[in-house]
């Protein structure tokens, strides 16, 4: 058995295909390019893949994450032109590397969004009033069901202007969401309020800010 | 793609659930460039999207008439209720999943017709559409409003809505009205000039506004007539005679999320040799016609490479009478094996197969085995045809419990014509006798426990059986019969299910309905009725005001028992099988007399005439 990191743009459309149904999208992909897919053993053998802190519904990246464990050793990058041209249209393979050791998606604590915004502004500077907030609650699913909770320490920068603004948040077991960033956006800055939103993530990054690849 | 509609659709799709139902671009779906075709085909699946992208005609037409550089077909389903609010709101129109163009820029906007619980969705997806709902009201501008299908048999409760009818099987007749539409679009016309075209020249072509229904005064059809000259009398379906010639697909479309049926599909037959009474499917089918074991073999192997699909399953109306099942199973067992791929194998009756073989299907070893005596006395299973008997059950039963098989299902129906209590306790018996089957079993395979699920169902007389003249049990008779089953049950190794609902009314007032019906379905879409088939969305009331407001009894339909000699208002439909035949079985039935099938020995049903399948074996 070997693994790899594949990272993988997910763009157009298919940023509506769900967490769950990637897995169905890889297996079937690596089937039809008759690369040899590592499975579990068992009487329900399933295949063998990670996906790194999985992205909500509606949401676009260009810094996806997916660990793949094959049955036999492949060339890097012939393992990720051949199952390239089996990938339904908006799927993009990036960058893949051979890899060991297990939860290699731990050490991802952050992440980094682009977030592209029209609809009515503020004539203040949105971005600087926001970072001054010393203190941000807003209602987040935790284990304990819906609670208010102060995200401020899960937003580690926040820049932009113009409608166009990047964003890391914070990624993995203390998370947040960046659909949930907009709306606590919309609830702190007065006098703004979106009327479309495309978020796109970046990347995702370590400890010290920098990605797998 | 139409970037209006994709900026509209993202400020939308994140609000709904399983947006992935709304995108298309799904692997093996079919981009085109609009500006090159001819004819653009919604083909319209009145259901949500999971049970829609199951059915197997839909894939075979997509992908057939794809092949065609004058067509593109593109898919449609109804969007679910929270869509609907969405795409109301935000003046979004009906689209097809690969342009999204909205459905009026279409040529032909075609819905298949699978169940009648759907009509309400029908209207319902014109008018998000915005097309006017009623054949006379649209112009030269709207598409052609078209329909087939198993219901489109008698498809008279829509027929207002309906421009024209495709009867029987979609492969020939397809190809020959987008031969004849790219030809009209050269030469000019009006849709009234189409129309009249295909009529008069494509066999299994009914356009209803060239016929005229007139009634008697106690509410049955007198007559039915032509009124536009040169087109036929009698509509009669369409059949492929040759099974190993007519296309497959080599790919099907792979959708993003589950569905209904997510795996390849292999088609076997078509056709039942059968002839249980009360079966629609096996009368209309008819004759069968089998493909070979091996352009089966091909196809599957080609459609796992195609799709990567992890599973395959086979699609006919009775798996086990296919003739080289034995070939193909070996064939499609190997293959699975080679390929990482599980079987599964379908209405199986396991008493004229090999135990071998069921032992190595995966499905079978997950879920049990099922039977289907549909009756729970001989006596009614003879008035049914249904050609099991109450020893077949058992020897199969005791057969899978000595290889250690603890999950057995059984089929019955409830409202059955010529139907006394003491079959509803009969039901119970062949539960009961089942459970004894497993006690005596003293093989050492033998499983700790039993589940024995009983599940039941209530009839609805369909046209074109023998049981097109019976009347439909009045719900408190089948409330009063399903108490009395309930109360036969005592054990609790016998699971009892019975999906008791006011639906089954309804299927059956469509079911046998005439034209007037059209008027109950576009009052009931005004009053929010849709997805009947669905428990949560069902209004049985809001149905009942709409008959009320038409002036229709339900029970008119449902619940009477036509003479022999009343004009049905599906008697221009012409299936093969004859009316004197599906008579003559209904008197047999009355008699308790059972009918061979047709490998047995031909009853001469009418069928013959359309020049093959099994009446030439
Ligand atoms: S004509 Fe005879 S063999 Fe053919 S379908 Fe009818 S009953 Fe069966």
């Amino acid at each position: 058995m070997s693994k790899y990191i594949l990272k993988f743009e997910k763009a157009d459309s298919v940023k509506y295909v769900s967490h769950l149904d990637l897995i169905r999208v890889f297996d079937r992909a690596m089937r039809r390019a008759q690369l040899p897919m590592g499975y579990s053993q068992g009487f329900n053998p399933h295949p063998l893949m990670t996906f790194a802190h999985p992205l909500g519904v509606g949401v676009s990246s260009i810094g996806e994450l997916v660990e793949i464990t094959t049955a036999e050793h492949l060339q890097e990058k012939e393992f990720l032109n051949r199952l390239q041209e089996f990938m339904p249209v908006g799927f993009k393979l990036i960058d893949i590397k051979e890899i060991e050791g297990k939860n290699n998606f731990a050490r991802l604590t952050s992440a980094d969004y682009k977030i592209n915004i029209e609809g009515k502004f503020p004539e203040s500077d949105l971005v600087k009033s926001f970072n001054k907030l010393k203190e941000i609650l807003i209602d987040k699913k935790t284990k304990s069901g819906i609670k208010e909770t102060d995200i401020r320490p899960f937003i580690l920068s926040f820049e932009g202007n113009m409608g166009v603004y990047m964003a890391r948040l914070k990624t993995g077991a203390e998370n947040l969401k960046p659909e949930l960033f907009v709306k606590a956006l919309e609830k702190y800055i007065p006098d703004f309020s979106p009327e479309w939103v495309q978020i796109l993530r970046v990347q995702l990054n370590d400890g010290e800010g920098n990605s797998l690849f | 793609m139409n970037e209006y509609m994709t900026k509209k659709l993202d400020s939308v799709l994140p609000l709904v659930q399983k947006p992935a139902r709304y995108i298309g671009g799904e692997l093996n779906s079919i981009i085109k460039n609009a500006d090159k075709i001819t004819s653009r085909f919604a083909f319209c699946f009145p259901d949500v999207y999971e049970v829609g992208m199951s059915h197997l005609g839909m894939k075979i037409l997509y992908h057939q008439l794809n092949r065609r550089e004058d067509t593109w077909v593109e898919r449609v389903f109804t969007p679910w209720d929270d869509m609907e609010m969405q795409m109301k709101e935000n003046n979004i129109p009906l689209y097809g999943l690969e342009s999204r163009d909205p459905l009026k820029e279409f040529d032909f906007v075609g819905f298949t017709l699978q169940y009648e619980l759907s009509y309400s969705n029908i209207l319902n997806m014109l008018k998000m559409a915005d097309i006017p709902i009623y054949s006379k009201d649209r112009g030269e501008n709207d598409p052609l409003i078209c329909a087939g299908g198993p219901c489109a048999y008698n498809g008279e409760p829509i027929a207002d809505f309906i421009d024209f009818f495709l009867l029987g099987e979609g492969e020939e007749i397809w190809e020959e009205v987008l031969d004849a539409y790219a030809l009209h679009k050269k030469n000019g016309g009006s849709k009234k000039d189409f129309l009249l075209k295909i009529a008069r020249e494509i066999q299994g072509i009914y356009v209803p506004s060239f016929y005229d229904v007139s009634y008697n005064n106690d509410g049955t059809v007198k007559e039915i007539s032509i009124n536009t000259e040169g087109v036929p009398e009698k509509i009669r379906k369409r059949i492929i005679v040759d099974m190993d010639k007519v296309y497959y697909p080599d790919a099907f479309v792979v959708p993003f999320m589950d569905i209904v049926h997510n795996r390849v599909m292999l088609e076997i037959f078509r056709g039942c040799i059968r002839g249980c009474r009360f079966c629609q499917a096996g009368m209309i089918y008819r004759p069968v016609r089998e493909k070979s074991a091996e352009n089966l073999c091909l196809a599957g192997e080609n459609l796992i490479s195609s799709t990567g699909y992890e599973e395959m399953s086979l699609s006919s109306l009775s798996t086990s009478d296919y003739t080289q099942f034995e070939k193909l199973a070996n064939g499609l067992i190997d293959m699975a094996e080679k390929k990482k791929v599980s079987l599964s194998l379908p209405s199986l009756r396991i008493d004229n197969m090999s135990l071998d073989i069921l032992k190595k299907v995966q499905t079978v070893r997950k879920s049990g085995l099922t039977f289907a005596p549909e009756a729970g006395t001989q006596r009614l299973r003879d008035v049914l045809n249904k050609g099991v008997t109450q020893e077949d059950i058992l020897r199969s039963a005791n057969m899978v419990f000595c290889e250690g098989w603890s999950n057995v299902k059984l089929y019955f129906m409830m409202g059955l014509p010529t139907e006394t209590d003491e079959d509803i306790v009969g039901i119970a018996r062949t539960g009961y006798s089942v459970l004894d089957c497993f006690k005596k079993c003293d093989s050492p395979k033998k499983a700790n426990r039993i589940n024995i699920t009983v599940s039941v169902s209530s009839f609805v007389p369909k046209p074109f059986t023998p049981f097109q003249w019976e009347a439909q049990n009045p719900m408190e008779e089948l409330v009063r019969k399903q108490q009395l089953l309930k109360d036969t049950i005592k054990t609790r190794a016998i699971t009892y299910n019975y999906h008791m609902s006011k639906v089954s009314c309804l299927e059956g007032v469509f079911a046998r309905g005439d034209r007037r019906l059209s008027k109950v379905i576009e009052l009931a879409c005004e009053k929010g009725c849709k997805f009947d088939g669905w428990d949560e969305f069902f209004k049985y009331d809001a149905w009942m005001e709409a008959f009320c407001e038409a002036g229709l009894e339900p029970e008119f339909y449902s619940r009477r028992k036509r003479e022999f000699s009343e004009v049905l208002p599906w008697d221009m439909v012409d299936i093969g099988v004859t009316k004197a035949f599906l008579q003559r079985e209904c008197e047999k039935a009355y008699r308790g007399e059972t009918t061979p099938n047709c490998r047995e020995k031909c009853s001469g049903c009418g069928a013959k005439s359309f020049g093959g399948g099994v009446c030439y074996e």
